[in-house]
């Protein structure tokens, strides 16, 4: 995509109250990261300086500055996951991947991290298999998708 | 019997909505997107219409519709069907209940055109008065705090300013808690209104709800209102032909539990890093861009419909005064029945717990309960008759929250949870105070050693000692309130500890 396409993607961004944070979802939907030519191109749209965009985007886990695998499965931590023994589908994942969550699979085709809250919390574990959301979740299944 | 009202809610797709959705439509049955009446483990829940209303059947599943198909044909069958709920309204989980902010959840289509009585009917009234009337009615505001909404209302309407702004709270965070999700997905219009009544009474022409982005269905049904109510003519200008002129914009977050925090959400809808403001100047007084600003959780903000419906005198006379009215509980974790559950205040931890969740999942004994989501406090068996009020919980040195309530058994390590609390406290934290900054990490780092200290007593006095700190000295409730679990496990827990 070409500058001037970018620019013209997130032009209906400048007319939203808090327009930086709709044209970085822009960008995270359209690319998969924002990257450092396009800091200056929203810094330039909104008349922030580069830092402050950058500061923007670094607050947000949501929004990433580097290109990411094609896939995301998020694993539910929080306590309502982990009374339905979240950690024990944690330690499962870790020993298969044969790392720390977040990383990537070896392939590098799939990003593993945690989220906190998917908002099923009475049918835990909760998991998002690239924006499929799973209750009850297993090992096998999650295992399954790596 | 051919029309078929589905749950739409999030937790029917993540148990396989769509597959049987299509399964159904092979057999040409075409299902109603309907809201979930908020019994998890029954999802996906399907209703037929009969001669004798909507019968129930859940959990359905993919393989199970061609069976459902054929039973429902004929009368006697369909009672022996082994997924036969019969009358909604009649299960035991949903009988007792009293459902005024889910009033429509699961009922109504979320395809039909909503008719906003409520709001046509207070814009003939004086705006003062309604703000009265919510005085009377008691209530208060449902994300956590707890705090008088009448008072935030008059605030904003008498603060002189040329924009006021109505933000509703979406970034419902807290583990353990699902009510906003499920109203945003079940009945957006109850919000929508809610919010224009607020922006009617309080003298303000602009809204803008900020939805955390991990909900991708409440902002799917939301989009559709919010279009609609414009079609409609219910929001925009000149409303029901009066003066009162209301336009709502949603807004996606983007991963950020601090963002929960008001300040916090004011900067991000700002299109700034989501840091904390300090308090004072109150956002009722200078909030979004400066201008006085109503902030209230979605459930508060949905509340309004139904208390006006209701009335204040009658809405007030619900619940323990001063908690009144009702408040949708949800109870997760390890139960064996989860779900949604609107009371008036004043039921018991216990009746919840046990007399709705039936118990833990596992079938191991109950070991605890954490009240009002990672900032709120882990209860024991000894605690379990406490009523649910502010007043009664704020007594135990517990609190309310959001509504969650998350049981656990008696395999959980509360070391481990008051570690979390320290660590989902690091990574939350927005960084702008020390005390939440550093006392996090620092927490985390001392819970973390106390396995291999040689004083575990001088250890456990530090931490204490970095509560009261974090407790005294952080700018917000996130480091404010995070030695509120971490106090409430070793304080009920010590043997967890050595």
């Amino acid at each position: 995509m070409s500058e001037a396409e970018v620019r013209e993607l997130l032009q209906p961004c400048t007319n939203l109250v808090g327009g930086i944070i709709h044209a970085c979802h822009r960008l995270m939907r359209e690319f998969g990261y924002i990257s450092v030519d396009q800091k200056h191109i929203l810094a330039d749209i909104f008349n922030l300086s580069v830092a402050e965009v950058s500061g923007v985007i670094s607050f947000y886990h949501d929004f990433k500055t580097e290109p990411q695998p094609s896939k995301l499965l998020r694993i539910c931590t929080a306590e309502a996951c982990q009374a339905n023994r979240s950690r024990d589908l944690v330690a499962a994942v870790e020993s298969h991947l044969g790392s720390k969550i977040p990383c990537q699979t070896a392939d590098g085709e799939t990003t593993v991290s945690f989220v906190y809250c998917l908002g099923l919390c009475p049918n835990g574990p909760a998991v998002e298999i690239n924006g499929q959301l799973v209750s009850n979740a297993t090992a096998d299944q999650v295992l399954s998708h790596l | 019997m051919t029309t078929a009202y589905l749950s739409n809610d999030s937790f029917a797709h993540a148990l396989g909505k769509s597959a049987v959705e299509i399964a159904l439509a092979t057999h040409g049955i075409d299902c109603v997107d309907v809201g979930s009446y908020g019994l998890a483990w029954l999802e996906p829940l399907i209703e037929f219409d009969s001669p004798d209303g909507r019968i129930a059947f859940g959990p359905v599943s993919e393989e199970m519709v061609p069976g459902l198909v054929e039973a429902i044909k004929s009368k006697d069958a369909i009672e022996q069907h082994h997924a036969y709920l019969g009358d909604i309204n009649r299960h035991p989980f949903l009988k007792p209940q009293q459902r005024l902010v889910f009033r429509n959840v699961g009922y109504a289509s979320l395809t039909d055109t909503p008719t906003y009585a409520t709001l046509k009917s207070v814009l003939e009234r004086n705006p003062r008065d309604l703000i009265d009337e919510l005085q009377t009615a008691g209530l208060r505001g449902r994300g956590g705090a707890g705090f008088p909404a009448h008072i935030k209302w008059r605030t904003v309407a008498e603060t002189p300013a040329d924009q006021r702004y109505i933000v509703c709270n979406a970034d419902e965070g807290d583990s353990g808690t699902f009510s906003d999700r499920m109203l945003m997905e079940g009945d957006p219009d109850a919000l929508i209104e809610g919010m224009s009544i607020a922006g009617y009474a309080c003298g303000a022409s602009h809204g803008y709800i900020y939805l955390r982005s991990e909900y991708p269905f409440a902002m799917h049904e939301l989009k559709r209102s919010i279009s609609r109510a414009y079609e409609e003519n219910l929001l925009g200008n000149n409303i029901f032909g009066s003066e009162f002129s209301f336009d709502l914009q949603l807004f996606l977050g983007a991963g950020a539990y601090i963002c929960g925090e008001e300040t916090s959400l004011l900067e991000s809808l700002e299109g700034k890093r989501g840091q904390i403001r300090v308090k004072p100047p109150l956002p009722a007084i200078s909030g979004l861009f400066d201008k006085p600003t109503l902030v209230h959780n979605v459930i508060t903000l949905a509340s309004v419909p139904s208390l006006f419906d209701l009335g204040g005198d009658e809405y007030g006379a619900l619940g323990v005064a001063p908690s009144c009215g009702t408040i949708p509980f949800q109870i997760a974790g390890n139960v064996k029945y989860g779900g949604l559950i609107e009371l008036e205040f004043g039921h018991t931890v216990r009746e919840l717990v046990e007399d709705y969740g039936g118990g833990t999942r596992s079938g191991r004994p109950f070991r605890c309960v954490q009240i009002g989501g990672p900032l709120g406090a882990y209860l024991s068996e000894a605690e379990l008759d406490t009523p649910l009020t502010y007043e009664a919980m704020q007594a135990i040195g517990a609190g309310i929250g959001h509504g969650g309530l998350v049981v656990f058994d008696d395999t959980v390590d509360l070391r481990e949870q008051a570690e979390y609390a320290f660590e989902f406290c690091e990574i939350e934290s927005c960084g702008k105070c020390t005390p939440c900054r550093i006392g996090s990490v620092r927490g985390k780092e001392l819970v973390q050693g106390l396995q291999n200290t040689g004083n575990v007593n001088a250890d456990i006095q530090l931490i204490r000692e970095l509560c009261d700190v974090m407790e005294n000295a952080s700018l917000c409730q996130m480091g404010g309130m995070t030695p509120i679990p971490v106090r409430s496990a070793l304080e009920r827990f010590p043997e967890d500890f050595r």
